[in-house]
């Protein structure tokens, strides 16, 4: 090492340019950051966009090789997804969560986890809940953590995003009522005049 | 015989005994000559070499501005290296800044969470990966093992430590790129509720191609892979507290053998 340290310190180097670089380098790594959150798609968010249109639930089939639409996803769990899009009014979710377990996630159009609950967490598993633009003066309700079983709403930033319910597959006697459930789960849209719910 | 009696007293003469040595005499203290400071490198330029170089204006001008071009490469070169290079690393490894590790295990922070760092979203966003916020699950990551050795599918691990204080745990293989391993008819994840404790507790997950008796999580094929061990909640009261589990009590993974 000591020979490649002499062997650089014997380059012909420019101090003002070297800081020069230095800084220019800072500068890009700051802007392809802020560029690949900006201008990349999400992954998850373009593959769900595949599976269905948006406004409907679609139940995934059980995770294995060769089905599994996104990365990470457990072949334990059983999961119905809905990509909603808010421009054209807001979209009411309603599904029964099976159990403590379940949980139902809310992603904004970056990815970004703005809301999830576990059933544990509500006094009811029935939830209706009531996704709307933040803009459209309807989004009011937050937070919605122990107001399930009525219509809350749930005041979004971004105009499209994905609605995740997961549910554990446990003993195979509840496999049945665990796709019953994630079947009935709906995700409809709702005209942009709708009174605010609740 | 003359000449000879005259070279004896050539040699006697020469014989003659040492003058004795002069005494040194203790005189003032001469001071070293001060040294000239050292001369500084000046630093390289362009210009100054073809300065010496014996050409014509014009063609110096020439070769001032081919310097600046390749000095502009050079140096160009190099940002480009250490912008994209340091992104590409904050983003697809991380860093202590937005990492949490223990032991073999890593978790990204403030994955999922909507005020996350720009290097933890663009992180989820090219793996395609949703995860719950912060407080509803806790995601960790291992694709080497306790010794810091890569997980490869065709190796067998023994993956064991005191059962994880959560509501729940789910731990699963996959490839590097969070696909699912063909598994076959062996089970493809280990479970809070399908893992048998051992005694005091303990749980030990061999993961492993081979077929194993009590907690077996089944392998195939001869690829680098990750574990995802996946907390959901705390044990304690009914609020989901996985952010506050303490890491330490993570599993272990010590690699048994390969094929």
């Amino acid at each position: 090492m000591s020979w490649l340290w002499r062997r650089l310190r014997k380059l012909p180097v420019n101090g003002r340019w070297l800081a020069a670089a230095v800084l220019a380098g800072l500068l890009l790594h700051l802007g392809t950051v802020l560029a690949i959150n900006h201008f990349l798609p999400n992954r998850a968010i373009a593959a769900i966009a595949q599976l269905g249109p948006a406004n409907q639930m679609t139940v995934l089939e059980p995770v294995a090789k060769g089905h599994q639409p996104l990365p990470f996803l457990s072949p334990m769990e059983r999961y119905a997804v809905c990509r909603f899009d808010l421009r054209k009014g807001p979209v009411a979710l309603h599904t029964v969560l099976g159990g403590d377990d379940w949980t139902l996630a809310i992603y904004g159009a970056t990815g970004a986890n703005v809301f999830a609950a576990a059933g544990s967490d509500l006094e009811r598993y029935e939830v209706e809940l009531l996704l709307a633009l933040n803009s459209d003066g309807t989004g009011a309700g937050l937070p919605i953590a122990k107001d399930a079983g009525v219509a809350t709403t749930l005041a979004l930033t971004e105009r499209t995003g994905i609605a995740i319910i997961s549910a554990p597959v446990g003993q195979s006697a509840y496999g049945d009522l665990t796709d019953r459930l994630l079947a009935e789960a709906t995700c409809t849209q709702r005209p942009k005049s709708l009174p605010q719910a609740g | 015989m003359r000449s000879k009696a005259k070279l004896r007293d050539l040699r006697s003469v020469t014989q003659l005994p040492s003058r004795p040595k002069p005494i040194d005499v203790v005189g003032p203290v001469r001071m070293p000559e001060p040294m000239a400071p050292r001369r500084q490198r000046a630093p390289f330029r362009w210009s100054r070499l073809l300065d010496s170089l014996p050409m014509r204006p014009g063609r110096r001008l020439v070769g001032r501005l081919l310097g600046r071009v390749v000095s502009l490469a050079v140096y160009g070169t190099l940002a480009m290296l250490i912008g994209l290079t340091s992104a590409w690393y904050m983003i697809e490894t991380g860093t202590r800044l937005t990492l949490e590790r223990d032991g073999p295990w890593q978790r990204w922070t403030l994955a999922g969470a909507p005020d996350a760092d720009p290097y933890t979203r663009a992180h989820f966003a090219r793996a395609g990966w949703l995860p719950l916020n912060g407080p509803a699950a806790a995601y960790f990551t291992a694709s080497r093992d306790s010794a810091g050795e890569p997980l490869y599918s065709d190796c067998d691990y023994s993956v064991s430590g005191s059962n994880p204080a959560a509501r729940r745990w789910t731990l699963v293989a996959y490839d590097m790129s969070g696909m699912l391993l063909d598994v076959g008819a062996g089970p493809a994840a280990i479970t809070s509720e399908t893992a048998l404790p051992g005694p005091g507790g303990n749980v030990t997950i061999a993961v492993t191609q081979s077929t194993s008796p009590g907690n077996w999580l089944n392998l195939t094929g001869a690829t680098r892979m990750q574990l995802l061990l996946t907390l959901y909640g705390a044990r304690q009261g009914t609020t989901l507290k996985a952010a506050e589990v303490p890491a330490r009590h993570l599993f272990r993974i010590e690699r048994i053998g390969c094929r």
